[in-house]
């Protein structure tokens, strides 16, 4: 009796100090990442890296593409005397990304069974667009400005439909890849100095999700057919970066939406934090990843939690969320890398970590 | 406890010096050989008993011989007082 009386003890006083060993600021966090980032894009490993993810899934290399210029956009704006070097690594990473797709077309960074699509994808258009976008806020570069202005028009082609919904696929809409686009088209009109050339555009989006999409917790759904049919519901790993890339658009609309999520998705026991992938409980898919039962920590959602809470300010739960990657996230080589991961979530918490001096432009 | 404790640990550090920390990424669903996932897996388990079970487990056994030294001292002390 004495000595469970002790291991209940010991299970207190243990689990609730353990943080205190995990605790990590931003920076310490930010600053190996962002240099194993930035040596990687310009090393052959890349090529290792890439092949990995795209054996996932040919998306993860695309979007890990997006994010790596979103994190050197950022922090090329944080350190001015690095940022040569940051705008050369974007212009790389996206110079090599839209030759793919000329060379291989849109299907390149898509499922297999996107293979029959025929016409561009929003997720293909939107992830080019915004890499583009991102890197004329850093620096306008009258060379570029041609090429980001047709990018921005294929993007600005989705949204001409009568649902306002951009397709990914044929006959699937995904509010991650049109949330991606709209923030495209709103950092390209900050860009060249025209904040609120589609601001009916973006009015006519919002009043439309709000009237026809969002489900009775006030948060957007997943996915949509063509026609705008709700497919899949609200999904974490899609909410986060959504409501973060609709800060620009509509600050109001999206403080609600992460508002919601934080009440509904968001977990945190004893300073760790992490994200549930669905409100009321769902099943595993490619673009979710695994999900550890009983406490319901989702990989996709508590990998992309922390790019909205990093976009609202909420240090709380960033803070959470860099326990819970330093426990369970497997840190590697100084925390170079999390080896749970792969190079799209390196590249997603470098952004995470590195947001804010974009999108302060965009707002 | 004790024994079971330090074999957490040392089957951590064992795995830890033979790089199995790099096989974890099966936790995101990053696709890993066979191989790779069984020591990423068995990585984890070790980790977690290592980081979260072990230290619970001595620091009972330390509070068990802890109060066992204290209701001792306490028994010798009221004995004491009685003669």
């Amino acid at each position: 009796m004495r000595l469970v009386a002790c291991l209940f003890i010991a299970a207190s006083v243990w689990v609730r100090s353990l943080h205190l060993w995990f605790d990590r600021s931003v920076e310490d966090v930010r600053a190996p990442l962002a240099a194993a980032q930035r040596q990687l894009w310009e090393s052959d490993g890349l090529e290792a890296s890439l092949a990995q993810v795209r054996r996932g899934n040919p998306e993860w290399d695309l979007m890990a593409r997006m994010f790596a210029v979103l994190a050197f956009a950022n922090l090329a704006l944080r350190e001015p005397h690095d940022q040569a070097r940051y705008l050369e690594a974007i212009d790389r990473i996206t110079d090599r990304t839209i030759a793919e797709v000329e060379q291989r077309g849109v299907t390149y960074f898509l499922l297999p069974y996107g293979a029959s699509m025929r016409t561009r994808s929003v997720f293909v258009d939107g992830e080019i667009a915004i890499m583009l976008a991102a890197r004329q806020i850093v620096e306008r570069s009258p060379e570029r400005d041609v090429l980001a202005s047709i990018w921005i028009a294929r993007v600005i082609a989705h949204f001409d439909n009568a649902t306002l919904l951009g397709q990914s696929y044929p006959d699937e809409v995904w509010l991650f890849c049109n949330t991606v686009a709209l923030a495209a088209v709103r950092l390209h009109d900050v860009a060249v100095g025209e904040r609120d050339r589609h601001a009916e555009l973006f009015d006519r989006w919002i009043a439309s999700a709000r009237a026809r999409l969002v489900d009775r917790n006030g948060l957007l759904p997943a996915r949509m057919t063509g026609a705008g049919v709700v497919v899949e519901g609200a999904e974490g790993s899609t909410l986060w970066l959504a409501a973060a890339m609709l800060r620009i658009i509509d600050d109001d609309f999206a403080t609600a939406q992460y508002t919601t999520a934080r009440r509904v998705l968001r977990e945190s026991f004893s300073g760790f934090g992490w994200a549930r992938e669905w409100p009321d409980g769902g099943s595993d898919d490619i673009d979710s990843g695994p999900t550890i039962p009983i406490v319901g920590a989702n990989a996709g959602s508590s990998g992309l939690a922390i790019v909205a809470a990093s976009a609202f300010g909420d240090d709380e739960v960033v803070s959470e969320l860099l326990a819970s990657y330093t426990l369970a996230g497997f840190p590697i080589d100084g925390g170079a890398h999390f080896a749970a991961g792969n190079l799209l979530a390196d590249s997603v918490l470098l952004y995470a970590l590195a947001s804010g001096p974009l999108w302060e432009r965009a707002l | 406890m004790v024994i079971a404790s330090i074999a957490m640990v040392v089957c951590a550090m064992f795995l830890h010096a033979m790089g199995a920390r790099a096989y974890t990424g099966f936790l995101s669903g990053t696709p890993m050989a066979d191989d790779e996932i069984v020591a990423g897996i068995a990585y984890v388990v070790s980790w977690f008993g290592a980081v979260l079970v072990a230290p619970i487990l001595l620091g009972a056994v330390f509070l068990d011989a802890a109060c066992g030294t204290l209701a001792r001292r306490l028994r010798g002390w009221r004995a004491s007082g009685r003669r």
